[in-house]
Parts: structure tokens; sequence; C-alpha cells
């Protein structure tokens, strides 16, 4: 936190002395190295099936998520518990890099470790440090707060989404949140506004309103260490943008992590987040808990395999407390693009997503 | 006009003469100067207009005589420090007197006044490795905000770095940032930085002479691997109060000193500067215009000459800062600083120097989220008492002395603020540990060839319970996990103790009578050092002992050079190379948490380094143009190894440290007008920073994330700029005693976007890269400065 805000302070101190210090994009030759394993794994204590990705580091330049190049398929991946039980992973016939854990032996239950080893393609072996999933508290009920954002910086408004959860007596607990929402969206026009000139359905949009999944930031993280035994009251997870008027539907999910875990993620945190002060951490590769065996063992993978108790709250935010017509003013077509759905968002759906909780 | 008569009769005599004429009358005078009636010896006299060309340079009583022809005459008398004066003569009798003063030239006044050392003395003096700071040029350097900075002048010196634009502190070198021994009056600074490092806490005005040792430590010193910089205050006019004083666009400075008794015995040095940045911060937009700034600094002298050659003083020096970030943090941090001295002469060549400092440098952080208040705080204090004696028989120069140090550090503590807070109190045990330090060292000059400075320091280090030492397992990375046993130790109880001799040793020999050879070699041990994962230190850095866990840095360095002077001392010269070895510096495990880790031990690594460099300096330090040309090709590398995959950093191979900048050129020239002005220039070049560029990409989570496997493998694109200032020197003559200064100052002129730092950010399906510079065009400013 110290060091988040001073880093911050003195780009911006820096900025305001400067008077005329500027920020300019610039051209630099990107270097390539070899290229690395990178796992991506989360057994956690609720049901199986749970995906392994398995990907190498490279030029991510193809706008498919996973290039061909760089997906690991063919690789042999066990994982395994301290009580004996192991399972061959699946390969994912469609998804290549992907692999599957569905032995329902394997479901994740606090106080088991548990560890991945793979065998690539290549012959060359990887094995993770045995992984104890550890418990953690329920998340209550969410707090959702609407948030004005500056305007001259073209931003959206926000809603600050907040947990509430009582950190057990005991120290050295550590927390992840994660969150994903489907956020309503317009495409082509507003739907109470008239329908714009040419439109193929002139009475109406039926595909201009949609909702489309948006992740908020994925290495929020905290320890007990100052607070240990105490609420963590009214945390920010996520600002939620708000594109359009209209109900949204967002998930925060807590996990519960080992030291490990917990430093891995804050040295997530710290490469992804530098700002080009020289008040950033000193730049390294955030490696996990994944090594090769055999003749190299100093070579590790980049990511992590973690195993992760998880406690979930879902909530639906009405969204009709924003005044429409306001809305349209201050914003106009900022968030609106051409077209329709189907070809402003590939991900949307019409339908509200299932599974939250009804409208208040 | 008295002359035109003269002129119509002498333009006849010239006609009726043809220019042929044999020398035959004599024309002879006095040059004098015309402020104190002394001669003037060596000043020019010069015939400018008529037959030849005739002239000739006054003896040691000021006397000249020149033999000419008879006729009318346009003679000049010129000499250095001096208005020229040119007199219309006519040369009509055997002989013709002319007597002349000179007034001094104003512009020259300060070049009488500002050096103690003698005018060979880069040739002469036996020290090396030295840079010394000219106070009064300090003043005509263009500097930004019109703010004169005696550590960003430091940094146009060969061998002297720094982090980036606006980056606090400096780096000698190779060294890191807190391996300066930063001295005021004898008591440690132990951060030099107003406003996160854009201005230094050090107040020109009341300093008298700033010395940098980056090279061939004084046996009397240590503590520190890298360098030494000795800062004194001003002692204190005997005569008068004068009162000087300031107003820029960042601060308002006010000093006065003088005498407080009548019979002048005590004098006093009172003063501080008080800076305003909210005006500037307030004329930005929202939220930036809510951040607010503030810092002073005060600086106090008394000196009490007890009789002939005794000599008490006390010094007091305090700095503050803060700085607020709306609804998030407020910090600050303040310096602390007493010193007492009482120097006694015992004989025409005994000298003791008695002295007891005191230095308090306190961090503070405020938490001001709601429900998460709280106040962080981390502090070092250290006291010194320390004797030294001069004897000067003849041809030695023989030092030896020895002190006392305790210290007592606050690595952190945390206490919830407000009554609705969740943070739990913590506070991690203070260190402490006492040092014992004595040295002697000899200055032999057997010959005027060869000088020999001979010493050895020997330092005992103990850091001291109450405390408690964690030892790790064996054959395994150093984790909270590997802990195998806890040792508690009572107060008093030596926790480890450290220590030995540090050989100190410089030659030189006079090869030439305007060249020396001069050769250093000297070992530093470092005991404090400043706990800092990032590129520049920042003030919530925190300060930590050496403890069982964590051995002194050492460093071994070995300089030669070669220094002469041209031109009757006109131009100083000096070449060097340097090799130093720094083993046992602090690195830290990628992640590590630094702040309120009670096993911090096991998130530090050891390194090693190494560094190595040519300097090349060309000065010029008499005339009306004054200059410095320096050029300086360095490296500095440093080498994580270890045997556990997780602690190496670059995977264990040497890589550049972030202020390895090889080329680095800077020329200065300060150029005096006429009217009391002065053209002052910088040009700066260096290389740019090393830095690391993502190497890899991949997907995590579906966000793209970079991969920095090479630490600091690029560099940022090299650095150049230009400053310009003219200073406008309000004394019309010499001993003026109220007068004001002008200083107009333009930096960056012709405002390059220096890159400070690049950074990467993913749109979609490419990496973008983009540049952040700090001062993106050229920065004017103006001060005006008096003194009364």
């Amino acid at each position: 936190m110290t060091t988040r805000s001073i880093r911050s302070t003195i780009t911006i101190l820096l900025l305001v002395l400067g008077l005329t210090a500027c920020i300019e994009p610039v051209s630099l030759p990107i270097r390539q190295t070899e290229r690395r394993l990178v796992v991506e794994g989360l057994i956690t204590n609720e049901s199986p099936p749970y995906p392994i990705k398995l990907t190498y580091s490279g030029n991510l330049q193809s706008s498919l998520l996973i290039p061909e190049e760089l997906a690991i398929n063919g690789a042999v991946v066990f994982v395994s518990d301290d009580a004996g039980n192991r399972a061959r992973l699946e390969q994912d016939a469609l998804n290549p890099a992907f692999y599957w854990m569905r032995d329902p032996a394997l479901r994740g239950q606090p106080g088991r470790r548990y560890s991945l080893s793979v065998q690539l393609p290549d012959g060359k072996r990887y094995v993770s440090k045995p992984e104890l999933m550890t418990p953690v508290a329920a998340l209550e009920p969410l707090n959702v707060q609407y948030r004005r954002q500056r305007q001259d910086l073209a931003q959206s408004d926000v809603f600050d989404i907040r947990v509430n959860t009582q950190d057990p007596p005991t120290p050295g607990n550590y927390y992840r949140w994660a969150s994903y929402g489907y956020l309503l969206r317009w495409a082509g026009t507003d739907p109470l506004s008239n329908p714009p000139r040419n439109s193929p359905d002139p009475r109406g949009c039926g595909t201009c309103t949609c909702w489309v999944p948006y992740y908020g930031p994925l290495g929020e993280v905290l320890s007990d260490a100052l607070i240990n035994g105490n609420r963590i009251a009214n945390r920010l997870v996520w600002s939620a943008p708000i594109y359009a008027v209209g109900p949204q539907y967002v998930e925060v999910r807590q996990f519960s992590l080992t030291r490990d875990a917990f430093q891995y993620w804050q040295r997530y945190e710290q490469q992804s987040n530098r700002t080009g002060s020289l008040f950033d951490a000193q730049p390294a590769s955030i490696e996990g808990n994944v090594r090769q065996t055999g003749d190299d063992t100093t070579r590790l993978a980049l990511g992590y395999f973690g195993a992760s108790s998880v406690s979930r709250q879902r909530v639906t935010i009405p969204g009709d407390t924003l005044d429409y017509a306001r809305f349209i003013i201050r914003f106009g077509n900022k968030f609106i693009p051409p077209g329709n759905c189907l070809t402003a968002y590939p991900q949307s759906q019409f339908e509200p997503p299932l599974g939250w909780p009804p409208r208040r | 006009m008295r002359f035109i008569p003269l002129y119509i009769i002498l333009i006849t005599c010239a006609l009726s003469l043809p220019a042929s004429a044999q020398p035959r009358y004599v024309l002879r005078g006095v040059v004098t100067d015309a402020l104190t009636g002394k001669p003037v010896a060596g000043a020019s006299v010069a015939v400018r207009r008529g037959p030849g060309r005739l002239g000739t340079r006054t003896d040691s009583l000021g006397r000249y005589r020149l033999l000419m022809p008879a006729g009318f005459f346009s003679v000049g008398y010129t000499s250095i420090g001096y208005n020229p004066r040119v007199r219309e003569v006519s040369i009509e009798q055997d002989e013709t007197i002319e007597n002349v003063d000179l007034k001094p030239d104003i512009r020259q006044i300060d070049e009488v006044t500002i050096t103690g050392r003698t005018p060979d003395a880069n040739v002469s003096e036996t020290q090396m490795s030295v840079v010394r700071l000219d106070m009064k040029t300090l003043k005509n350097i263009p500097v930004v905000f019109g703010e004169v900075d005696v550590l960003k002048a430091l940094l146009l010196q060969p061998g002297i770095t720094s982090a980036g634009e606006g980056a606090a502190g400096f780096n000698v070198r190779g060294g890191a940032a807190d391996q300066n021994l930063v001295l005021l009056d004898g008591a440690p600074i132990f951060n030099t930085s107003h406003l996160l490092g854009l201005l230094s806490n050090l107040n020109a005005d009341a300093i008298q002479d700033v010395t940098l040792y980056k090279g061939g430590i004084p046996a009397n010193y240590g503590g520190r691997l890298s360098s030494l910089l000795l800062l004194n205050t001003k002692p204190g006019n005997t005569e008068r109060v004068e009162i000087t004083g300031g107003i820029g666009l960042l601060t308002s400075r006010l000093l006065a000193n003088g005498p407080l008794t009548r019979n002048r015995k005590l004098t006093f040095v009172a003063g501080g500067r008080i800076a305003y940045p909210n005006v500037l911060l307030r004329q930005f937009p929202e939220p930036t215009r809510k951040n607010r700034a503030f810092f002073y600094d005060l600086n106090g002298r008394l000196t009490y000459r007890l009789g002939a050659g005794s000599q008490l003083s006390l010094t007091a020096y305090h700095a503050y800062d803060n700085f607020k970030f709306p609804q998030d943090t407020l910090f600050g941090w303040q310096s602390t600083l007493a010193t007492l001295r009482w120097s006694q002469r015992l004989s025409n060549q005994l000298n003791l120097n008695v002295t007891a400092t005191h230095s308090d440098y306190r961090f503070f952080l405020d938490g001001l989220t709601p429900q998460n208040t709280y106040r962080f705080q981390s502090d070092v204090r250290q006291q010194d008492v320390r004797a030294d004696w001069i004897w000067t028989p003849k041809r030695h120069r023989l030092e030896w002395g020895g002190g006392f140090t305790r210290y007592r550090l606050g690595p952190g503590a945390i206490r919830p603020t407000g009554s609705d807070t969740n943070i739990n109190p913590q506070t991690l045990p203070n260190e402490q540990a006492v040092e014992w330090a004595g040295y002697v060292s000899d200055e032999w000059t057997p010959n005027q060839w060869l000088t020999v400075q001979a010493g050895v320091r020997w330092v005992a280090f103990t850091n001291r319970g109450p405390g408690v030492s964690y030892q790790y397992a064996d054959g395994q990375a150093r984790t909270p996990q590997s802990i195998t046993d806890t040792l508690r130790f009572g107060a008093g109880q030596p926790l480890v103790r450290y220590g030995g001799p540090e050989p100190r040793l410089i030659l030189r020999v006079k090869v030439a009578p305007h060249t020396s050879l001069k050769m250093s070699y000297n070992r530093t041990r470092q005991f404090l050092q400043l706990i800092s994962n990032t590129t520049s230190i920042s003030p919530a850095d925190f300060w930590k002992l050496s403890n069982p866990n964590v051995p002194p840095q050492v460093a071994d360095q070995v300089a030669v050079g070669v220094f002469q002077n041209l031109k009757n001392n006109l131009y100083e010269v000096s070449v060097e190379v340097y090799q130093k070895r720094l083993t046992d510096l602090v690195e830290y495990r990628n992640g590590a948490t630094l702040l309120l880790n009670p096993t911090l031990d096991a998130d530090l690594l050891r390194a090693s380094g190494r560094a190595y460099g040519l300097e090349v300096s060309v000065q010029k330090t008499k005339g009306l143009l004054t200059g410095l040309l320096a050029y300086t090709y360095s490296r500095t590398l440093a080498r994580v190894n270890t045997t556990y995959a997780l602690d190496q950093i670059n995977r264990g191979n040497e890589y550049p440290a972030t202020f390895d900048r090889p080329h680095n050129l800077s020329i200065s020239s300060q150029w005096k007008w006429k009217r009391g002005w002065t053209f002052g220039t910088n040009f700066v070049y260096t290389s740019g920073r090393p830095t690391t560029y993502p190497d890899g990409t991949y997907r995590l989570n579906g966000v793209a994330v970079f991969d920095f496997s090479q630490r600091n493998a690029d560099r940022l694109p090299d650095y150049h700029r230009l400053d310009v200032s003219f200073t406008k020197d309000g004394r019309r003559e010499s001993g003026q005693r109220r007068y004001a200064n002008w200083s107009i100052s333009f930096y960056n002129v012709y405002a390059r976007r220096n890159a400070y730092s690049v950074y990467f950010q993913r749109f979609n399906t490419t990496t973008r890269s983009y540049q952040l510079s700090v001062f993106g065009s050229i920065i004017p400013s103006v001060s005006w400065n008096f003194t009364y």
C-alpha cells in the first residue's frame, strides 16, 4: 500500500512540477528470448472438472486467445494428492492447451496437499511443489456503490464492488478476490432513442442491447498480517464500468491462498502494475511453484498451480436508479459502437445470465 | 576635452616630423590600484595608435618605462582583474610622466575571495578523486526552478550520476545511493531530499564549503562504501551582521550571520528555507490540485572563539517534508542534526578536535482510507563522539584519533488511528549497535617529488540486544519456513560482531613541475544499509543494521591518475582510472515484502558487484570565462548467485546496476560579462539508464502478461540537455555591503523530451511502449536574492 501510493505520488508530482511533462508512445524492438512453460491451474473445493492450461510464453500477436504455436498439446499431465490419489488429465479435444481433471476422488479438500506433474511433448518434465489447500472464510453479501468518475478523463462511471468478511483469529490467512460480471451494453443505438436512419430494423432494435462478460483485476490479494482476527470491511475489489443503464450481474469469488501463492500474486501485482516510475519494484519474471526436474532444476515455469477454497457471492445491480436521460446527455454515443451486439461484442448474450438473485 | 587644443598642436607636429623618426623620448609612470593605492605589477602598457608596436610591462613596484618617438598617442593600460584604461598622451619633451590608476574589475571580485587553496593544488595536493564545489560559482550555474542545489551541481562532476531526473540521492563511481556518507559539520544526514528528491535539503546559502571524496577516503572517516561528502556550515561573519535572502518560484530563503557580542568572539548563523509548492499544485485540474506538499529546513550555528587557536562551535539543523494525497495517504520525513565541536591548538604543530554529533531521521505515513486508518513510522538515530589529533612536524602530517558511535533503529511500527479502523498495532523490535573506531594516518613528504599518505582505520561493530536472531536450515533457500531456531538476546548482549582494518593509501609522485602521478587504494565497510527495492530511493525506505544473517558490505577501490596544470595553472587537467570490488551488497528476492516484515533477512539476498571507469576533467578556474569539461566512461555490474533457483536474479548472471550509465559528458561554463552579468551554461550528455523491457508475453486467466526475464538488459534512450542562466550581480564595487542579485534560468533549452522511463501496455493484440519524460519542455525560472 505504501509503495504504491508513493509511486503514484512521485509520478503525479513530477508531471505537475514538470509542467509540460509528457507521456508519448515510442516504438521499441521487443526482444524475444527462449520460450518458457506457463502453467495455469487451480484445484478448488468445488466439484471437478478443473481445467489446467499449458502454454508457452512468446509473442502474442495474433488475435487468438492462445496462438497455435504457443499452445502445448500432447502433454502427459497428472494431478495427485497426499492421500495417494492420482489422476491423469484429459486434453480438451476442441480447446488447445486445456487439460481437464475430472476425477471426483480428487475433489479439493481443505487440509490436503495437491501437486501437478507435467511431461511435455519434447520430453521435459515439470513438477509443482505440493500445494496445501487452506480453508476460506465465508464471503458476506457484496456492497455496491455508484461512483461518478471525472468526465474529462473520458472514463465511464463505475459501480464499486466491495467485499466484507471476517478474518479468523489464527494468523497466516491470505486472500485473493476475483470478480467478473455480465454488464449491459448497447450497440448501434440506445433502446429509447429513435433507431438510426437506414436501420435494417426500423421499428426498434432487437439486437442492440445485450450483456457482455467483463473481468475484474486478477491479483487482488491481502494478507492478514496487519488485521489478523478483525473484519475485512468494505474492501474494494472491482470498479465495474457502467456503459449502459440497466441491470448488471456481478460475481465475486474469495479464494484462500498459501503464503507462497500469496507471494506469487504479489509479484504478479508488482510486475503488472509497472507505471514507469522510479518507485516501481525491480522487474523480474513472475515464477511460481512449478519447476523442471531432471538435469536442470533451476528452470522455473511461469504461472502457478494453486489449491484454494472458494466462497462466492453474486449480486444483481438494478441500475434503474440511474437517470436514463442524464446518462445519454452525459455520454452520448461514447459507449455505443456502431452495428449491433453480434458484431460489436462477439461474446455477448441477449438474455440475462442465469443463477443470479432476482432484481430487487 | 582638455586634449583638444593639444591635439591641434600635435597634428601639426606630427606632420612636420616624418614617421621614421627614431625613438628619442621617454614615457614613464606608475600603475596603481585605484582602491588601495598599491602598485599593480605585471600590468601591460601598450601604444595602441601610432608608429610600430610599442609596449612593456610594469615591474614589481608598478613602474614602467617606454622609449617613444615624439607625437600624439593612445596608450592602453591593462591587467587581469582590473578594468582597462586608455590615456591619450602627447610626447613632445625628453620625458613624459603618466601615472595611471586602475579600478578593480567588479566581475572578478569573487576570484580574489574564493580560494583557500593554492593555485596548483590539483598537482601539489596529495589527495585525488576529490571534488570541491566553489560556492560562488554555484550561484552562476543554471538550475531548475531557480533553486541553487549542492547535490545537483555535483552531478556535473566526473564520476557522479543519479538514477534519473528528479531522483533522490546520487551515485558515486558505481555505488548505490545509500553508500554515500553525507556529513553536515560532522553529523550524518540520512535523507538528502526535499519533494521526494526533486531538490536537496541542503541550503546552499548556509554552506561554506563542499568536498566530495570519490576515492582515497581519509582514514578518519568510514561507515559508507562509496563516497564521503563533507559539508560545513558558515562560521559567521565577525565584522557585522549580514542578512541574505531570496525569493524563488518554489521557496524563499533568509539567513543572518554576524557577531553576537561586542568583542566579536561569539558569532552566529541562523536561517532557513520555506517552500510553497501548493501554489504550483493549485494551478492544476482535479485531482492533482488537491495534493498538498510542504517542506522547510533550518540551519543554525554558534561559534565561540575562546582565544588564539581555540574555538567552540554548536551546529543545529532540521529539515521537514510532507506530501498529502487526498483521501488516501499523508506522508512525511524529517531530519534533525546537532554537532558540538571543540577545536584547540595545543602547540604550533599540534591540534585537537573533539566532536559530538547527534542525527535523527524519521519517516511517517498516515493511511487515511476509511476503516483502514493507521500511522506507520520508522526511524534511525546515530550518535557519535570522537577526538582527532593533527600533528604537523616537518615533512609530516600525522593524524590520529578515534570515536564511538551508537545506533538505534526503529525499522517499522504501525498503529491504528481513529476509532473505526481494522488495523492491528504491530511494532518490529528496535535494532541497536555500537561501533568503536580508531585510526592513524601519516602524510610524509620526504622530498618535493614524493608524498606518501598511509593510514589505517580499525573498526569494531557490535549489534547488541535486546534482539532476536533467526537460524535457517542449511541446504535450502531462506524462508520463514526454513527457520530452525530463534535465538533471543537480552539487553546489551552481542548478537554478532564485525569489523577489522581498513587500509587507506595514497602516493603522489611529481613527475614534472606541473604534472603529478597519484595512486590510491582504500577499503571501506558499511554496517548500515538502506532497504529499498526500487530504482530510485524513496523516503519510505528504511535502514537496517548488519546482523548475524546480513554481514556488512565491503568495498575495495584502486585508482590511478595523472594531474597536470597548464599555462600557469590556468587549466587544471586530470585523468583518473579506478576499479572497485564490492561484496555482500544487499539485494531482494523477487516480490520481497520489505515493510513490517519480522523475518526480513529471509527476503534479502547477497550480491557482489564490480565497477570500473575512466574520468577526464579539464577545468579553467581563472579569467572571465571559467568552466569545467568532464567526461566519464564507467561500468557498474552486479551479480546474485545462489544455488537456489528462486533466489537468483537474472539466473545468476551478471547484470548492469540501475545507475550504470557508461558515457557521461558534462560541459559547464560561466562567462562574466560587463555590468555584473554572468552567462552560465550546462550541457549534459549521458547514456540512458538500464531498464528491463519485456522479452515474452503469455496469457494468464485471459489477461496478457509480460515476462521480464533479463534484468536491466535494455537501456533508455540517451539523455542530453542544455541549460543557460543569466545572473546579475548587483555589486558595483568590491566591498559593497548591500546589493541584490537576479538569476534567470532556462532549463532544458532545446526542450528535449528525455526519457525518464519506458513502460508497456497491451492493446488487444499489440504491445505498445510509452516513454515518460519529466521535463518535456524548457523550464524557465527566476529568483531574486539580496544581501544586506
